[in-house]
């Protein structure tokens, strides 16, 4: 933690000190974190006190919850963007992916069951056995590939991690 | 400039318009479609319907703000139900930024069903260390927690008498927005302390659990705001969940419908170029 905030403090200084573009939320970002480091030293890391809110559980329920809550939504957005831009069928795969995930959209709401009664179902089949399946494969490879690596690590046949190049 | 190009680019401004007024209009004007009940979260609706009076049923709320909108939901439903059933409600989360969150949650539904702190309920809070966390409740909840949220020593508390670790847990939900989330829950606490657990968390992340769910890892799972919305039919208490399921019901056709727009304008475009 120590690391981390030291090097967001060093990487903000040197914005506001050499005034480079968007300086000005750098300035925002330490006068919010000194300002809710203060705070919560002052509060002792307490919301509430006796039922009344301290000026901490003030920023976090007003500043934190929101803004969190805020960055959060604005994904749908983003993501409705993003699926009328990119989500085409330009291969077989992708045409699967995109039938797939539009029997599952319409399968996981209200409106797509009183439509088409069978999407509910169709879209748990997919879920269930389809989606767990392949799941379940990476895992296993996954996995399998994280044992294999700690074994070459172990007998010193990996040792990329410790730099260098080859001998 | 053809037209199906035109479409092709078309402002993003207006997508965000067409996403904004499905999700207020359907907030605003309420149609309140039946909600089917998936096999998911009736396991674990059933197997808190099951548990009798004084079980210990532990709830770890492991998410933040920023999973609030589908996980909040879920917390409620499930906090209702365990206090109607007169279980000893031990409550508790493995994300700092969640803590006051949680404290406000498990305060405000244990008043509204009129519970007594530390006889019916506890909020144990946030302690460091992540899955480390679970394994040391696992060997001894009161070195993992000498006291709770409120500075108590949670020795004293008549809601924990006779349970020293995880193995004394009768059931147990982690309602998680990632890591540590579920996954840890399980492989760090339920299957070493042998307690049967369910999972809730949010929508994108329920097809990563189906294999847990499936292999009988856990019991249910309760999926996003989908997952609330069934739990508050189930429990007969209809909340914000079930209020937000025309919302979601008005995006996921509208994003639909713009797929399907784009790929016939796509196709339209390739046929004319060919």
């Amino acid at each position: 933690m120590i690391l981390g905030v030291t090097s967001l403090f060093h990487q903000h200084a040197v914005k506001i000190k050499r005034q480079e573009a968007g300086w000005g939320y750098s300035l925002v970002l330490y006068g919010g974190m000194l300002g809710t480091i203060a705070v919560g030293l002052w509060a002792n890391g307490k919301e509430s006190v006796n039922g009344a809110m301290t000026a901490f559980g003030w920023v976090y329920n007003f500043m934190m919850v929101p803004l969190q809550g805020t960055m959060f939504a604005i994904l749908a957005f983003f993501i409705a963007s993003a699926a009328y831009r990119s989500f085409r069928a330009r291969s077989r795969e992708a045409a699967v992916l995109l039938v797939a995930a539009v029997i599952v959209m319409m399968g996981r709401v209200p409106l797509g069951e009183y439509l088409i009664p069978l999407s509910g179902d169709v879209s748990s089949w997919i879920l269930n056995v389809l989606n767990a399946s392949v799941r379940r494969a990476i895992l296993i490879g996954v996995s399998l590939g994280a044992v294999a690596l700690s074994f070459k690590i172990i007998f010193g046949v990996e040792r990329s991690y410790l730099g260098g190049g080859k001998e | 400039m053809t037209f199906s190009e035109r479409m092709l680019q078309i402002d993003r401004r207006i997508i965000f318009l067409v996403i904004g007024l499905c999700t207020l209009l359907p907030l605003l004007y309420p149609v309140g479609l039946p909600i089917k009940i998936t096999s998911e979260v009736r396991g674990v609706y059933d197997y808190i319907e099951l548990l009798p009076e004084h079980s210990v049923f532990l709830l770890s709320i492991d998410f933040d703000p920023a999973s609030k909108p589908e996980l909040y939901p879920q917390a409620i439903a499930i906090l209702r139900h365990a206090f109607r059933k007169k279980l000893r409600v031990i409550t508790m989360t493995l994300w700092v930024s969640g803590t006051g969150m949680a404290d406000q949650l498990v305060t405000q539904v244990a008043k509204e069903m009129e519970k007594e702190y530390g006889k019916d309920y506890v909020f144990l809070g946030w302690s460091p260390g992540g899955q480390a966390v679970i394994i040391n409740m696992g060997q001894d909840l009161y070195s993992a927690f000498p006291s709770d949220y409120g500075g108590k020593p949670t020795k004293d508390l008549p809601v924990l008498d006779s349970v020293r670790n995880l193995k004394d847990v009768t059931y147990m939900v982690s309602l998680g927005a990632g890591k540590p989330g579920v996954e840890e829950w399980y492989v760090f606490g339920k299957d070493k302390y042998k307690f049967e657990m369910g999972g809730g968390c949010t929508g994108v992340m329920a097809p990563g659990l189906y294999p847990l769910l499936r292999s009988g890892q856990i019991n249910g799972l309760i999926g996003g705001l989908r997952g609330a919305a069934e739990y508050e039919s189930l429990i007969g208490q209809k909340g914000k969940a079930v209020a937000g399921m025309d919302a979601q019901s008005a995006t996921h056709f509208a994003i639909i419908v713009l797929v399907i727009m784009c790929n016939a304008f796509y196709f339209s475009l390739r046929q004319q170029r060919r």
